[in-house]
């Protein structure tokens, strides 16, 4: 598997660093579960919708990271693909401005390549994707693959149900 | 930042249980508590920190969250029940008490 951004050694490498806390952070989780994917350079974190008990898969593209962010989505946990996944509605809490869950089923934070404009995402005001650290600031913020999946557990707290 | 210092990082090395940190517990000032904060990046390592109870969450966070290498962002704590701290509240007004464990999260919301 090659990538026009960045050497998938290099990116292993970086995976291998920070992969630790990833699953370390989950160990701590009752019912969040991560496992990679080494030779497709994937993150799969599974876990069930809190307000629901949906199950859920979210899957990470690495490949490119850290030149580029992770390619986050949603998949269906039965078939492993995007039809028929179960897509979290967004919800809000006094604390924290808005939800990383849109109405158009993209995780739609600066973290996510898939936002972005470049990527078919709603975003066309982020700049490269290259410039995902420095995206959107004021927004959702999260710079290591642990700091993402605790960005999606704090919205997934906050969601009411399952996109219809 | 010294010991006693609000804000400090009483535990500089991650995982540490040296004597700075049990001296500083139980604390005899009542306006300092004192907190274990874990960060998604490094949760084996929480660290400890000492704050003014009337600190704000917001600038408690940013604190923590320097010391564990995140740079911007909006950080703010969340409790054992995962309930999200104010930012722009005290630490005692949002129940914060001697001893508890907070988690950092980012309350940047989606956009």
């Amino acid at each position: 598997m090659g990538c026009d951004v960045i050497p998938t050694v290099i990116t292993r490498a970086v995976v291998a660093e920070e992969l630790p806390a990833v699953l370390a952070w989950a160990a701590r989780r009752p019912g969040w579960t991560v496992e990679f994917d080494d030779p497709a350079l994937r993150l799969d974190v599974k876990t069930n919708h809190p307000a629901t008990g949906t199950p859920l898969l979210i899957q990470a593209d690495l490949e490119g990271y850290r030149a580029v962010a992770p390619g986050w989505r949603f998949l269906n946990p039965g078939t492993g693909e995007a039809a028929g996944a179960p897509f979290p509605q967004p919800g809000f809490r006094p604390a924290i401005r808005g939800s990383i869950f849109h109405g158009n089923r993209v995780i739609c934070a600066p973290w996510n390549r898939l936002a972005y404009q470049e990527n078919h995402g709603p975003h066309g005001d982020w700049g490269a994707l290259t410039n995902w650290t420095d995206a959107a600031a004021g927004y959702t913020k999260a710079d290591t693959l642990a700091d993402m999946v605790s960005q999606i557990d704090l919205h997934l707290a906050a969601s009411p149900g399952i996109m219809p | 930042m010294s010991l006693g210092e609000v804000g400090a990082d009483i535990a500089p090395t991650p995982g540490e249980h040296g004597p700075r940190s049990e001296a500083s517990a139980p604390h005899p000032d009542h306006g300092q508590i004192t907190v274990q904060v874990v960060a998604p990046r490094d949760p084996d390592h929480p660290r400890t920190f000492e704050f003014r109870h009337n600190e704000l969450v917001g600038t408690a966070a940013r604190v923590a969250a320097d010391a564990f290498g995140y740079t911007a962002g909006n950080p703010s704590f969340a409790n054992d029940e995962n309930v999200v701290l104010d930012r722009d509240k005290s630490l005692a007004a949002e129940h914060v008490h001697d001893g508890d464990t907070l988690h950092l999260v980012d309350v940047g919301g989606g956009v």
